[in-house]
């Protein structure tokens, strides 16, 4: 019993460090810190390049849409004036002629099997 | 009255089961760019297949003339437009216009309406033409050649008969198809 009391005595005895040691372990604590640090920036970085990247796509999307909106509005109004203009000329010369009292002569085979 | 109603009966009957238009390239109307800078205001338009079912899906449906005209479009493969008017007469020359009018000629299309007006020198004051291509690929041609305004219209492709009447919404006034066998078209005046 006395020879375990001894043993366990001397195991639980206050022991100096080894030199250096308490500097050893200061030194490696900032290490991890920027390691972790660097990890997180990295992630960022890549949620960010993820984000911009979606952002510039629906931007891109978003532009042709647009321009493809003003197109077929433009598109719109010309295809308008032309059907328009065209309706006039017609009834500017259905007018003229019935002013006139014109003599109609179409060559009736250009319009054959057509009525 | 009646002349309006014949008239009109024209145009339609000769676009039932229409056909106008070489559809190969349609008409060259490059050859009035060169009024282009004489003419106070130009207005031209140059819709080709895609532009017009680009048009087409941003018609409003609530609108009568878009209605219209969507419903038109169907079966047409461009809309061109040469549009110029002129501060003052004698700007362009009837010679201007003969290399569209050759072209349609040489097509073979087909002359439905025709009025003219002449000086009293004789020369053409006022023209007013509509051609249709009866062959396959269709094709409708307004040529107005007014003192101080030139029009030429040209529609490549085939309309519809009840489509054309759609036009109504447009400024034509509502028109019939004469079927009484009479042969209708215009003449000179002076």
């Amino acid at each position: 019993m006395n020879e375990f009391e001894d043993r366990l005595r001397e195991a639980l005895q206050r022991r100096e460090p080894p030199e250096g040691f308490a500097e050893r372990v200061i030194a490696r604590v900032p290490q991890r810190r920027a390691t972790v640090w660097t990890m997180h920036w990295r992630s960022v970085a890549a949620i960010a390049a993820v984000l911009v990247v979606t952002f510039s796509a629906g931007l891109f999307e978003w532009h042709r849409q647009v321009e493809r909106a003003e197109r077929a509005e433009a598109a719109n109004r010309q295809l308008m004036y032309a059907l328009r203009l065209m309706a006039t000329k017609i009834e500017r010369v259905q007018n003229r002629l019935e002013k006139s009292s014109a003599v109609m002569n179409v060559d009736r085979e250009d319009i054959k099997g057509t009525l | 009255m009646k002349t309006r109603w014949m008239v009109g009966g024209i145009i339609l009957a000769a676009v039932t089961g229409a056909a106008w238009g070489q559809s190969s390239g349609g008409l060259d109307l490059s050859s009035l760019d060169k009024l282009e800078a004489k003419a106070k205001e130009v207005n031209n338009v140059t819709l080709d297949e895609n532009l017009l079912k680009l048009a087409s899906g941003f018609l409003n449906d609530k609108d009568k003339d878009q209605q219209a005209a969507k419903t038109l479009i169907n079966g047409i493969k461009g809309v061109y437009v040469r549009n110029f008017e002129f501060a003052s007469k004698d700007q362009y020359s009837m010679a201007d216009v003969e290399p569209v009018r050759q072209q349609i000629r040489s097509r073979g299309w087909s002359r439905i309406v025709e009025s003219r007006e002449k000086n009293d020198d004789g020369t053409i004051k006022e023209i007013d033409e509509v051609y249709l291509n009866t062959g396959a690929g269709g094709g409708l041609a307004v040529i107005s050649a007014e003192p101080k305004e030139l029009s030429v219209v040209y529609i490549d492709g085939v309309l519809k008969v009840e489509d054309l009447q759609k036009l109504h919404g447009l400024g034509v006034p509502n028109i019939n198809i004469q079927t009484d066998g009479k042969d209708h078209d215009s003449k000179d005046k002076k």
